[in-house]
Parts: structure tokens; sequence; C-alpha cells
């Protein structure tokens, strides 16, 4: 089947990369200080908005295009091709908005919802504690009830962005007599206040994307709760659903078809190697065609999760293949990029959730094996 | 071209669940060591359905399924892998004239990787079925050989050897190559099946295997790979241009399927009675097959895949 929309939605989105694109995140991305990086990707967030690009699939009564799913995965199969940089505003869009649209208040869409797709308000996620990782129902953080809202005291870790964002999505425990998985609340957290601290994590690869923030009492007023008290974890799950679903994955097939692209010319003057690095782009289209098998069901959720609910696994260990593969090819152009993703891999199949623990969900969800 | 839909349309949905309506019939709750080593579908019950016209032209009067469609079926049939030249004729009729006006099955002889260019590898190739000399070109024709089963390996495939290899269009073979793929993607997905409720059942340690997360995980990834290589031959049906790495790619991800299906039924699995062998086997000779069809057509250059065209 064909469809005259869509292709003159490719076209102008084509169009409007080629424009876009800034120059420098081209030629130096590899050789960018992490400043340079940060600001680059602040003002792509800008960019998209002001070119229509921003919340694609986002019906238009909360300020998205009202656009089709199937047009936000080829404006990112274009942006990779492209060789786009990805916005800060990826925990907004991503996470956030799909949690308000899903079980939002009114008040909670018309405040956040148009300065996430602007690109004037970063957010984080603190979800993750130290004593909470793959067993996210047991966080700690108390949200404490006073006059007009909440005080939030306790600890979390893992939080990308932290020091960029404006705000946050959290996940907190506010009983202390309810059982597991009634015992929390899901809020929206001002993180610019006293009472919130973070300190970055240096991680393996010596970046720090990562950091742990401390809360000690700070506020969040009633309307910024979401759902009913005790209700965080039902929210939660929306949350990681989209984390780890069709849209995140067809993100990262834009920085991993950059990776490839990259690994295609490393090989190219080796017969053997090139054999290796075309059997890993059929593995990385791979994960674009099924996202796009997968649109086909979206009116279908247990049908849709089936073809679905792999995607973070599949996406990260091929990732993970790639990096490894690369970094003993010996590029000398290239070899301080393979260094550098070889070690930043790593935390891909332990992030959104870590592949042991999706493939829990594979097992008990859509298999129905016993616990 | 933009796809706005990678599934299938009606013709594709309904002839797959005719057919299986079609192999439960006559299957009638025989296993697979049984059902394997006798005739119990006649040829008569696809003719009399048409399913065997479904994927001719409808300019020729056929069913006008386009190849996603006939993934569908091939699908359907992998589930039983029945041993009958369903594919091959399907696929004949849809090319060919001449395979047209024979009214019965036919099939294909293709190069044996490893093999010499004169030698032909025929699925069914035992059964009195005509063997095509080409398909898809000016000059099509059946021979129907003297042959008899020179590979029994696969028991569903029964492998004669033919001195002759049959000439196909380049395009026609790609697509022969998805359907074949597509056979045992749909074998991989019968064997999740299997082997999850083999995993449900089975108890050991007083708790259903399928509990301990050793082999839920295995479980999860032969979900996940049966999926994968579903979408291969959805992508290869869409791209036949580009349906040579995705299609063995199916294949090799079918056996990985396989192969975990034979360890989650431990010490059953590898009994013959069981049967689980018997889609491996037809697996790995579908491989071959797609293999030294891949050999024979002009197409064994891989490119890699820098300007897409399916999707975008």
């Amino acid at each position: 089947m064909e469809s005259v929309q869509d292709d003159t939605f490719v076209e102008g989105a084509s169009r409007w990369l080629e424009a876009n694109v800034p120059e420098r995140w081209l030629k130096e991305r590899g050789a960018l200080s992490e400043e340079e990086t940060i600001s680059i990707r602040m003002d792509w967030d800008l960019r998209l908005h002001k070119g229509g690009y921003a919340g694609i699939s986002l019906p238009k009564e909360f300020g998205g295009q009202g656009l089709g799913a199937r047009e936000e995965v080829l404006f990112h199969e274009l942006a990779a091709r492209a060789h786009a940089p990805e916005g800060i505003g990826r925990i907004g869009k991503i996470l956030t908005i799909p949690t308000l649209v899903a079980h939002g208040s009114e008040w909670q869409q018309e405040r956040y919802i148009p300065e996430i797709l602007s690109g004037e308000q970063i957010w984080c996620q603190a979800f993750s504690e130290p004593g909470a990782g793959s067993d996210l129902a047991a966080v700690s953080t108390k949200a404490r009830r006073v006059d007009g809202g909440y005080l939030v005291s306790g600890q979390k870790i893992w939080t990308s962005f932290a020091q960029y964002a404006d705000r946050a999505i959290l996940l907190a425990r506010q009983s202390v007599t309810e059982p597991r998985y009634r015992n929390l609340s899901f809020f929206l957290l001002n993180m610019k206040q006293p009472g919130i601290t973070f300190r970055t994590i240096r991680q393996i690869s010596g970046d720090s994307h990562f950091a742990e923030v401390f809360l000690d009492d700070a506020f969040v007023a009633d309307e910024d709760r979401v759902g009913a008290e005790g209700d965080g974890w039902k929210v939660a799950m929306t949350t990681l659903t989209s984390e780890r679903g069709g849209v995140e994955a067809i993100t990262r097939y834009v920085d991993m078809r950059g990776d490839v692209d990259i690994l295609l010319r490393c090989c190219a003057q080796s017969p053997e190697h090139a054999a290796v690095a075309r059997d890993m782009d059929t593995k990385l289209e791979m994960v674009r065609w099924q996202v796009m098998k997968a649109l086909d069901f979206i009116d279908d959720p247990e049908r849709f999760f089936r073809s679905t609910c792999m995607l973070k696994v599949m996406w990260s260990d091929q990732w993970q293949a790639i990096t490894a593969f690369a970094v003993n090819l010996h590029c000398r152009e290239h070899e301080e990029h393979w260094r550098n993703q070889y070690l930043e891999t790593r935390a891909s199949s332990i992030y959104s959730g870590s592949n042991e623990i999706q493939r829990n969900i594979i097992g008990d969800r859509v298999l129905g094996l016993p616990r | 071209m933009t796809h706005t839909t990678l599934d299938a349309t009606e013709v594709g949905r309904v002839s797959a669940s005719a057919i299986r309506e079609i192999t439960q019939r006559a299957i009638a709750g025989e296993p697979i060591a049984t059902y394997a080593h006798t005739k119990l579908l006649g040829w008569s019950t696809i003719k009399d359905g048409g399913w065997d016209w479904v994927g001719v032209p409808e300019a020729h009067d056929g069913g006008g399924a386009s190849l996603r469609d006939l993934v569908e079926l091939a699908r359907a049939w992998g589930e039983t892998c029945f041993p009958l030249p369903l594919l091959e004729t399907v696929w004949a009729k849809r090319w060919s004239v001449v395979a047209r006006d024979s009214g019965g099955p036919v099939t294909v002889a293709v190069r044996r990787p490893g093999g010499s260019a004169d030698e032909g590898f025929t699925p069914f190739g035992d059964s009195e079925v005509p063997v095509a000399r080409a398909i898809g070109t000016e000059s099509d024709c059946l021979t129907r050989p003297d042959s008899s089963v020179a590979d029994d390996f696969a028991p569903t495939l029964r492998l004669a050897l033919v001195p002759w290899v049959t000439t196909i269009d380049e395009v026609a073979a790609r697509e022969l190559a998805v359907l074949w793929a597509a056979e045992s993607v749909g074998a991989a997905q019968r064997l999740v099946e299997l082997s999850v409720a083999y995993a449900k059942e089975r108890e050991q340690f007083g708790r259903p295997i399928g509990s301990f997360q050793a082999i839920k995980h295995r479980l999860a990834d032969m979900h996940s790979m049966a999926e994968y290589a579903d979408t291969a031959v959805v992508w290869s049906s869409h791209e036949p241009h580009n349906a040579v790495r995705p299609t063995l790619y199916a294949l090799d991800t079918a056996i990985l399927v396989a192969q975990s299906a034979i360890q989650v039924h431990g010490g059953m699995g590898f009994t013959w009675e069981m049967g689980l062998h018997y889609f491996l086997r037809s697996m790995l000779m579908r491989r071959e097959l797609v293999q030294g069809l891949f050999l024979g057509a002009p197409i064994q250059e891989l490119k890699p895949m820098t300007s897409r065209s399916g999707i975008l």
C-alpha cells in the first residue's frame, strides 16, 4: 500500500534535517567537549519544536503534531541517516508526556506538556535507589504529608540529566501501612529548589551521564501528584513500558545507525571484517523492522506487547556486540571512539531495566510461565 | 514507495487459517513421528480449495496474493511441516504458465551447496511430481524424472537428486527463498509454543521447570528469536531486492530456536519419538536449499544496505 501523505512528510522532514543538523555535530561529533555536546543537544530540542517535529505522534489537543506512530518512526529513521543529534529532552518526551497523557490531570497536561515540547524544560527520572534497582517497588524515599502537599526525603541514583533538569518524575513511598505495590505515589518534582542536591557519578568510560540525587524535605504540591495516593506503581508501569518500547528503541536505533555506518567504513578494507559488519548491519535494521511490524498491532495491546517486549534486549545486546567487535579492529582513525563506545555500551544491558528483568517480564507476562 | 502497513491482507490471513484447518484435520492428533512417514493428506484437498492457485496473479484468475500474503501461508504450513510440495507448487504456479497448466503439484531442483552445477536437489522428488526445468523464463518446462529419495535426512522434505538445476528468474528465486524461510519461521513459532507448554507442565524439585529463571530466560529468548525470524521474512517479502541477508538470518535464527526447544525438553527432546528433530532437520535442509538457490541465481553478492528503499 502507498500513502501520499507519508511521502510528503518524508520529503519535508528530509529537507528540514538537511538544513538543520548542525555542521559541527556532523564533522566533529567525536571531538566535542561535554559542554559543547550538551549545548548542541539543547539547541536541537528548540529546533525540533520550531520545525514542527516535536511530539510528532502526540494528539493536537496536547500540542503535538497529531500524526501517527508511523511518522514518528519515519522521522527517526531519517534523523538516523542524517546523523542528527539527540535532544536532551528525551526523558520529558519519551517518559513524562506518555505518563501524563495516560494518568495526568488536565492541569498537569496543560502546565507541563507544552514546555517539554518546546524544549524549554528538561526532565529527569528519579525512580532507582541504592536499594531499589531491579526491585523497583522497594523504593524507600519517603513522601510525608504536609499542608498543601508533601515533603520528600531520600536518595535516588542513576538519574540521567539531573544536573540540567528542571523537573523530575519521582516515585516515592507515601504510605507506611499499605502493602507493597500499593504504598507508592508518583510525583512531578521541581528540581530547582533547596533541599535537592546531586553528585555526578563517574562511569567506567570516564564520562558522567548519571547522578545521585539527595532529597532533604523537598516540597511537592498536591496538584503535582499523578494519580491517586498509592497508585504510584500503576502509573510508573506506563512510564516503564514507554521506556522499554518502540519509541525508545527507535531513538536508540538512531545512535546505533551512526555507529554501524562508522563500522562499515572501518571494515571496508578487510573482506572478513566486512562480512561481520554487514551481518551487524542486518541485525541493526531488524530493530527498525521489528518496530515497524509492531506498529500494525498498536490497537491490540496484547499483540503489540508480544512484538515490542523484546526490543530493549534486542538493541542493547546488539549494541554491545557491535562495540565489542569494533574495539578489536585496531582502526586508528576511530580507536578513541570505539574504546569509549565499548565501555559506554556496557551500561545498555543494565539501564531501562536490566536485560535479566526484561526476560522475566517476557517469561511471566507474554509466555505466562509460573513465577 | 512508502508502506503504511507491513501486515498481510485478507487473502493472506484467510489462506493461512484454511491451511491450518486442513493440516490439523489431516493429522488428527497424530504425532509428527507418525504423520511424517504416512501419506495422510491427498493433493486434492489442497487443489479443491484452490490453495495451490492463491499466489497466481488475478489477471490469470488466481488468488492474487502478494509475497507478503504468501509468507502467512508458508508460516502456517511450517507449523506442521507436512510432507507435500505446497510451497513449491504455489510459487511455481505464481510464476509459470506451464506450471499452471500442469494441474497438479510441481517442484524445483536447486543447486546443492558443495555439489556440482549439473545436479539438482529436489524436495519431494520421489513422489512422481514434475520437476521444473525453468521457471519465470520464456522457455519454462516441466519434466517427470525417474528419481528416488537421495537424501532422507529430512523425512518431511524427501529430497531427491536430478541431473539438472532449474533455471529460475532472479526475482522468482528470491521469492522462493522467502517462502522456504517463512516455513521454518512457522516451525520455530510452533516449537516455542510446544516448549512453553512443556515447561509449564514438567515438574522437577516439586515445581514446574518454567518457574526457574534458567529455563524462563531461555524461553524468553526463544520467543524473541522467533519474533525476529518472523520480522526478517516480513522484511524480505517487502524488499525482495534485499532478501538475501534477512532470509538467511531468519533460517539461522529458526535453527537456534529449535536447538533451544530440544534443550528445554531435556532428555525427551532428544528422543526420535518426541519428534522435535523433524522440525530441526527440515530447517537445516531448507537452509541448504536457500543457500543453493542463492548460488544458482546471480545474487550471491551481499550488498551493504547504505541506501534503503523499502520503508522510505
